[in-house]
């Protein structure tokens, strides 16, 4: 892996880690239990990638753990704006991931790759569309936009995954191993801009 | 004064700054753990002083009683002793000067924090390098002991007794230290065989090796994150913590059952960023 690779992958490691400490204080306990865990998969991922080789994010298991990225991320702002339908919103996000989880050990990939659409479609989905919206209705700040910005980093990057994975590939497996970290600590950065306390009015 | 440096440039490797800077980082965070904010600053950088001497004078003895077996060893044989580059009885008596330095001064800060120093002190050299290290594979245990005595001194120093805490900070090291040797004679079996070595990897194979190193690991992880708890770390930093457990944990179930090189040296190696960004953790969120 190329030097300036590993600094961005360092980078990564370090605004996710200062999230976890200080950047989600001051949210309730939900949000920043969803939100750790979101910023910890950045966290642990980038120090992986830097450890083992970007290739890890390859394996099956790597692909199992970045799907709680937009899960916590979403389920985090779903619990801190729409706190009437949290139970219900978990509750589908929860059963869904168990059953890519089985579908995966199980090894049924078309099974798990429907699960798995399903799974970043709608967590995607409310990431990327909930602070536009309550940016329309006066609710939120501008700033908040950083978590659809941060969650269309992430659709790029798992898009163009998902596109090789399939046999498909926009771009080379190198084009890729070299964009990715830009793309994490983009996406990283969009988040913390976005989420946090007194983003929402 | 040219001659004082080219001496410390000399003896710099066999003190392994790196390993003994890492101890040193233990016994500041088990001492900030129990008397934060700092009061004294006189007291921290004794306790630093005294940690850096005892610890560089045992690596220096235990270099010094390890020179043969170094000398067999690819990975060793270019230390300056087994080269020949310094004089071992001069090494000798430096590292004993240095051990004994550091333990006046430890006696000198307060009589329980020596104590826990000579225990250290003894269990690294005379236990395990000169008794068992040749002996059984499971002198790594004492390695273990011996390494968590710097964080469980700087606790008692805060604290004024051996308290729970203190003993799982103790026990978070002592099961930290077995990822780093188990892991380094997996890489260096054949090294560790021609000087004689009994490891695990030559007395229950590799498979069982693995094992022990997944769970040392969990074992340290979970230590660490309990102490956290117990001493009331600030909540983000504890978060920070237990993330960096999770990925401890799963790295090491990874190597347990997709056992590789490349995951057992990245295991190894993300032990050791662990230990050190926890014990960073524990300094800056102590309470």
């Amino acid at each position: 892996m190329e030097q300036i690779n590993k600094v961005l992958l360092l980078l990564v490691a370090i605004v996710a880690g200062i999230q976890i400490v200080s950047g989600i204080e001051g949210l309730g306990t939900i949000p920043i239990a969803y939100h750790t865990v979101s910023y910890g998969i950045f966290l642990i991922s980038a120090i992986f990638m830097i450890l083992l080789g970007v290739d890890i994010i390859e394996h099956d298991i790597a692909a199992l753990a970045a799907s709680l990225l937009p899960l916590g991320f979403s389920m985090g702002l779903v619990g801190e704006h729409m706190r009437e339908y949290h139970l219900e919103y978990s509750s589908l996000i929860s059963v869904l991931y168990a059953g890519l989880f089985i579908q995966k050990l199980r090894g049924q990939k078309k099974m798990a790759l429907i699960l798995q659409v399903l799974l970043h479609g709608i967590s995607g989905l409310m990431l990327f569309i909930l602070p536009i919206i309550l940016l329309a209705q006066g609710h939120a700040e501008s700033s908040f936009l950083g978590v659809s910005v941060g969650t269309g980093f992430i659709a790029i990057g798992g898009m163009a995954l998902g596109f090789l994975k399939s046999g498909k590939p926009l771009l080379t497996k190198n084009q890729i191993y070299t964009l990715f970290p830009a793309i994490l600590l983009l996406s990283v950065l969009a988040y913390s801009v976005g989420i946090g306390p007194g983003q929402t009015l | 004064m040219i001659a004082i440096f080219s001496k410390v440039k000399q003896y710099w490797p066999l003190i392994k700054s790196l390993q003994t800077g890492l101890l040193i980082l233990t016994g500041v965070a088990g001492y900030v753990s129990a008397r934060c904010p700092i009061f004294n600053l006189g007291d921290l950088l004794s306790l630093i002083g005294s940690l850096f001497l005892t610890v560089s004078g045992s690596t220096v003895l235990n270099m010094v009683w390890d020179r043969d077996i170094d000398a067999r060893m690819n990975r060793t044989k270019r230390r300056p002793l087994p080269a020949g580059v310094i004089d071992s009885r001069e090494a000798w008596i430096i590292g004993l000067s240095l051990s004994i330095l550091g333990l006046l001064w430890a006696i000198y800060l307060n009589w329980l924090f020596a104590l826990v120093i000579f225990a250290g002190l003894f269990t690294d050299v005379v236990v395990y390098t000169i008794w068992l290290k040749r002996r059984t594979a499971w002198s790594i245990l004492w390695g273990g002991i011996s390494g968590g005595m710097p964080i469980l001194a700087g606790r008692v120093l805060g604290v004024g007794a051996v308290d729970g805490v203190g003993m799982l900070f103790m026990i978070g090291i002592l099961f930290w230290i077995p990822t780093h040797i188990l892991t380094f004679s997996i890489k260096y079996a054949e090294d560790y065989a021609s000087a004689g070595i009994p490891t695990f990897p030559s007395s229950y194979g590799v498979n069982r090796t693995r094992l022990m190193i997944a769970v040392s690991s969990l074992l340290s992880a979970a230590s660490i994150v309990i102490s956290g708890i117990l001493m009331n770390l600030t909540t983000g930093y504890l978060r920070l913590i237990i993330v960096l457990a999770v990925g401890l944990t799963g790295l090491a179930m990874g190597s347990m059952f997709n056992a590789s090189e490349r995951i057992n040296f990245g295991l190894f190696k993300y032990a050791s960023l662990f230990m050190m960004t926890s014990m960073f953790m524990v300094i800056l969120g102590a309470r």
